[in-house]
């Protein structure tokens, strides 16, 4: 049995594929509203008020925290006939207020990086 | 091996593996970023403020007795798979395998009812979690 050379050529032409997928979750983070919050001033209600339903609260005894987080995902992918790559990176927004028991805010912590995901291909991009 | 027998597993490596039949996947997964400031922390000295001034926001934040656990995870690891399948008739038989990812390495700093430092942990953050603080999903 032969396989013609056209054949061959049109396998090798056909099979290989390649995608790239964006994905993301929740809205990204004000970096000028989260600077406008102050800890000793601001309370739980201007941190509502300036970025909405928190993601997620914490009860810390009396005491409490809430925190926001957007979170982007991008992959990137390889498929040579048999073989496939992939590579995904994860970024994220996310920050977070503690409030004492009077729900006035005490400290505050923020990382905006969800904008530095990128799309990488494993072995190429190394 | 004859010219026959070569070209005929030649035919039937392409046809399985252009049909989707046998893949191998590699995949390098990459999220959050390690804190390099690590260093600048002391126990007994650095309080909540000036912990998330040189790390950032954590992970994960939760209540222990009378404080709190704060975590910071990240993680750049690869892993990789086969998959095989062979569609006979009605019968689909396949197997699968990928090895595992090990998870989100991490820190891990315990804070006294005033806000203090008052230890610190690294390592795999589902292993140096507090027991029963360990199943979040960004964790696993």
């Amino acid at each position: 049995m032969r396989i013609p050379t056209l054949t061959l050529l049109l396998l090798l032409l056909a099979g290989p594929g390649c995608f790239l997928n964006k994905s993301q979750r929740h809205s990204p983070l004000s970096a000028w509203a989260i600077a406008a919050l102050e800890p000793g001033v601001s309370t739980a209600r201007d941190v509502v008020e300036a970025l909405g339903a928190p993601n997620e609260v914490v009860q810390l005894g009396r005491r409490s925290a809430y925190r926001y987080d957007h979170s982007v995902e991008k992959q990137e992918g390889l498929f040579l006939l048999v073989i496939a790559l992939r590579g995904i990176d994860a970024q994220e927004d996310r920050a977070w207020f503690f409030f004492d028991e009077q729900d006035v805010l005490t400290h505050a912590g923020a990382t905006l990086s969800a904008n530095t995901a990128e799309y990488r291909m494993p072995i190429l991009d190394n | 091996m004859s010219a026959g027998t070569r070209n005929a597993l030649l035919a039937l490596f392409l046809a399985a593996s252009t049909s989707g039949c046998i893949t191998g996947t590699w995949t390098e997964w990459r999220t959050l970023a390690e804190p390099a400031d690590l260093e600048l922390l002391t126990v007994g000295e650095s309080d909540l403020t000036r912990c998330l001034e040189v790390l950032g926001a954590p992970l994960r934040v939760s209540e222990l007795g009378d404080g709190a656990v704060l975590a910071w995870g990240w993680a750049q690891e690869g892993s990789w798979g086969l998959s095989a399948s062979v569609p006979v008739g009605d019968l689909d038989p396949s197997f699968s395998y990928q090895s595992s990812i090990r998870g989100l390495a991490g820190v891990v700093l315990f804070f006294d009812a005033d806000w203090m430092l008052t230890r610190v942990r690294l390592g795999r953050l589902a292993e140096v979690l507090p027991p029963g603080q360990e199943r979040a999903q960004a964790v696993d």
